[in-house]
């Protein structure tokens, strides 16, 4: 209707209507492209971030499939936001929200409930990021989030804003992520830090 | 490595080629379908809202009640209003938390003291306190409560507690939460479980304390299966000592000895087989029908009973041999007699065995019913007539004085050699064949004898089953026994053991009241296990219930048998019962039963059975029984 009324009111219908679409066209090219790199640079982050929160990997992928595209559907909107990928975490959170409880599946299954991370030799990166994982599990869902946008380099006013939570709450539950995390890290064996070690070696020969 | 070398190295990770290809993969994904639907000229719908998160201007509370309402969590808003008010500020719910609290939104103009009505009485104290708390100290908390909806529903409702800054200073609580009852009774019910799981005890009474085999009762069923199902082979072995046993044996050296040979047999038959302790020095195994190339079950007797002649068992590092006997009862599928009959009849083949001088007695069938019957009473009544019997007392302690106030009179039975041995094998068969009257009158009378001619300084508990107060002369015969030995009616409990057997009620409750109307006492022994209903406390007018040794020999390791034996003497306190346990085997338990309460204790910590007299036939013994009264002692022994 709208673009019916619009063309309505211009003089020369045809020509314009061509320059107009070779506008959108190009518009939408541009966004297009815009959208294919914003995607790329923060897939992996939301990710990382969702799966802090969330064990079930299928739901999160489920959800960050559908926020991408909801994200490209209102890309024109979003991409002048000053941090679009908040708007692509808070989107993606709300469906993960969403599954669960269709699914009934925070009943079924409580952090405290999971087996305690076996140790193993953390010997790369990816065990490193696997192993945490295990461990923000173990952590109220909010202190887990919290943590990882924070290690992901979300201020505490983007977090905040991006959660949904009041400002003064964020360093709180920082802290006690971390205590906990250091907890789980003890528990595991994971006790004497390198560069502590190193610091004792450089003390020089007995 | 520690915590921080995890974080630093997990944060080195890059995106590998087939992680960015996934999320190139989903960028196209989204892209392909967007396209699609501007082609085809349908409208993808975006439920999420349109604002940007980082630049929207609003104050906190506004801002985190819209991120809850997103998210279908109600929030509880309680701001300070600037100080002007005076009093508690502003407080409002969103519509999503008043629904949670059950009332229909804008219906309720939200006080302090009206949210607090609306809350569980027990759980107000605690949401206060985390409130105060949290603002206190400026720090968010969570805190999970109950609320009593306007119909009476009780919900569990879970909240996170944050404290809201205007321009940097605090000015507000707000509370953002869901209903968490069905996460709540989930994880109730886990707890449970787990409580549960830890709480389960294997059945104690399955097997033998001392031979680790099963006992009598678990065998008779597992007999009672063989019939109703495959058919198969009852062997009963009866072993008894070539030579007197010294009279310096202590129990441990009999359960010794007992436990010699169960393992014995253990070995013989193998571990498939099942085989128990079907009453002293008497063993039950259980065949399975044959197979073609396994052993006949007449040759197995065969071997076990020429086995146990030929081994040499020792005792106290004396060599021993055991005469041994065996009957065999073969029985098909469906045979009409139950587990306890072939039982019967397999003990009464063994028996006929060693009448007749020779290893074993098979029966190719088992026993008609008339016969069995007849032959189990005439077996109770010779024991009867013949005084096959003696009495035995074991002290019990007073917890409260710390000293032997009163004695059980035990009843043991005198085997073929003449040795006295432990009656539960006995007493089981004439209870089944309705011939227990006989033994508790011949038990009443004799103990009272004994009881009449003595000082009379303790206080004496003498056992009656269930099964003879159906009988209606059982009263004027107790009333008659204790009138004619001159015994104080007040120092006399009688324990009935076997509750489950209660035939008749109304000649139970004439016989408890009666015999408390004389000045008698009442008590229900082996309380917990059978059927023994709690019933029982309520219409027998019971002065103590001894409770069952299965909650007692386990006691200081087994939380359960804890929660239960404290619990029970609650109980029966609150009913006005005292309460005994029996089978006290250790000084801890002693002390646990002190801790709970528990009025009498008796057990081989605090003494074992003693004879108190060979026969009433002889006065001149009865001097004795004053000696061999156990002496009067204290717990510590």
């Amino acid at each position: 209707m709208g673009v019916e009324g619009t063309a309505a009111l211009t003089p020369e219908p045809v020509d314009s209507e061509a320059a107009r679409r070779a506008e959108a066209a190009r518009l939408k090219a541009e966004h297009d492209k815009e959208f294919a790199a914003f995607a790329e640079v923060s897939y992996h982050t939301v990710e990382r971030i969702l799966r802090a929160a969330c064990w079930d990997r299928e739901v999160v992928q489920d959800a960050l499939n559908e926020a991408y595209l909801h994200g490209r559907v209102q890309w024109f909107k979003i991409r002048t936001y000053t941090e679009p990928i908040g708007w692509v975490i808070i989107t993606a959170r709300n469906k993960i929200r969403k599954e669960l409880h269709r699914r009934q599946r925070e009943a079924a299954v409580a952090p405290e409930d999971l087996p305690p991370a076996p140790h193993t030799d953390i010997a790369d990166a990816w065990e490193a990021q696997e192993t945490l994982r295990t461990w923000l599990h173990h952590l109220p869902s909010r202190h887990a989030e919290v943590f990882q946008m924070s290690r992901e380099g979300f201020s505490n006013q983007e977090i905040a804003r991006i959660l949904g939570l009041a400002e003064t709450s964020i360093r709180s539950y920082k802290l006690a992520a971390k205590k906990r995390l250091r907890e789980l890290a003890e528990e595991a064996g994971y006790t004497d830090s390198e560069s502590r070690r190193r610091q004792g070696g450089s003390r020089g020969p007995r | 490595m520690d915590l921080d070398d995890i974080l630093t190295l997990a944060e080195t990770g890059q995106p590998s080629p087939l992680e960015l290809a996934r999320a190139r993969r989903v960028a196209r994904a989204a892209q392909g379908q967007y396209d699609l639907s501007v082609v085809d000229g349908y409208e993808i719908i975006v439920d999420a809202d349109l604002v940007d998160p980082l630049t929207a201007v609003v104050d906190e509370a506004t801002r985190v009640a819209r991120a809850a309402q997103l998210a279908k969590l109600g929030t509880v808003t309680w701001t300070t209003g600037g100080g002007k008010s005076g009093g508690f500020g502003h407080l409002t719910w969103s519509d999503e938390m008043a629904m949670i609290f059950g009332h229909a939104p804008g219906t309720l103009r939200l006080t302090p003291e009206r949210l607090a009505n609306l809350v569980h009485p027990a759980d107000v104290g605690t949401v206060r306190k985390v409130v105060r708390t949290a603002w206190d100290r400026r720090r968010p908390d969570e805190v999970t409560f109950r609320v009593i909806q306007p119909g009476g529903a009780v919900r569990h409702v879970h909240c996170h507690i944050e404290i809201l800054t205007t321009d940097g200073a605090p000015s507000g609580i707000i509370a953002t939460g869901a209903d968490a009852t069905a996460l709540e009774l989930a994880r109730q019910e886990r707890r449970r479980l787990t409580t549960r799981n830890e709480m389960l005890c294997a059945d104690l009474a399955a097997l033998d304390i001392v031979t680790g085999l099963p006992t009598r009762s678990y065998l008779t069923d597992e007999v009672d299966r063989a019939r109703r199902t495959t058919g198969g082979a009852l062997i009963v072995v009866a072993t008894e000592p070539t030579t007197r046993l010294p009279d310096a044996l202590t129990d441990e050296n009999h359960d010794q000895l007992t436990a010699e040979v169960a393992q014995h047999l253990r070995t013989i038959v193998g571990d498939e087989v099942t085989c128990g302790l079907v009453g002293p020095g008497l063993w039950g195994v259980l065949l399975a029908p044959a197979e073609e190339h396994a052993e006949a079950p007449e040759a197995l007797t065969a071997r076990i009973v020429d086995t146990f002649r030929r081994h040499l068992f020792s005792v106290q590092h004396k060599t021993l041999r055991l005469n041994t006997w065996a009957g065999l009862v073969l029985f098909g599928t469906g045979v009409v007699a139950t587990g306890f009959d072939l039982l019967i009849d397999g003990e009464h083949a063994a028996r006929d065995a060693r009448r007749s001088g020779i290893p074993t007695t098979v029966l190719n069938k088992p026993v008609a019913p008339r016969d069995r019957i007849d032959k189990c009473r005439s077996q109770v009544r010779q024991a009867v007539s013949a005084n096959r019997f003696a009495l035995y007392a074991q002290p019990i302690v007073d917890l409260r004085l710390n000293e032997v106030t009163r004695h059980e009179i035990l009843l043991r039975v005198r085997n073929d050699t003449g040795e006295s041995v432990a009656p539960w094998a006995f007493l089981d068969m004439a209870e089944r064949v309705g011939e227990i009257l006989t033994v508790d009158k011949w038990v009443i009378d004799h103990a009272l004898e004994l009881i009449g001619r003595g000082a009379q300084t303790s206080h004496y508990q003498v056992n009656i089953s269930g099964k003879s107060l159906a009988d209606p002369g059982l009263l004027t015969y107790v009333t008659e026994a204790i009138r004619r030995h001159g015994v104080k009616p007040e120092c006399l409990t009688f324990e009935i053991t076997e509750t489950t057997l209660i035939e008749n009620r109304n000649e139970a409750l004439a016989f408890a009241t009666g015999i408390r109307e004389i000045g008698c006492h009442l008590a229900l022994d082996d309380f917990g296990t059978g059927y023994g209903a709690l019933a029982h406390l309520k219409y027998l007018p019971v002065d103590l219930v001894k409770i069952d040794g299965v909650f007692i020999v386990d006691l200081c390791r087994s939380p359960a048998d804890q929660a239960v034996v404290s619990k029970l003497v609650e109980l029966c306190h609150t009913l006005g019962i005292r309460v005994a346990a029996e089978y006290v085997q250790d000084e801890e338990t002693l002390e646990f039963l002190k801790r709970c309460g528990v009025d009498f204790a008796q057990g081989y910590k605090t003494g074992r059975p003693e004879p108190i007299a060979v026969s009433p036939e002889k006065p001149v013994r009865t001097i004795e029984l004053e000696l061999r009264l156990p002496p009067q002692q204290t717990a510590m022994g």
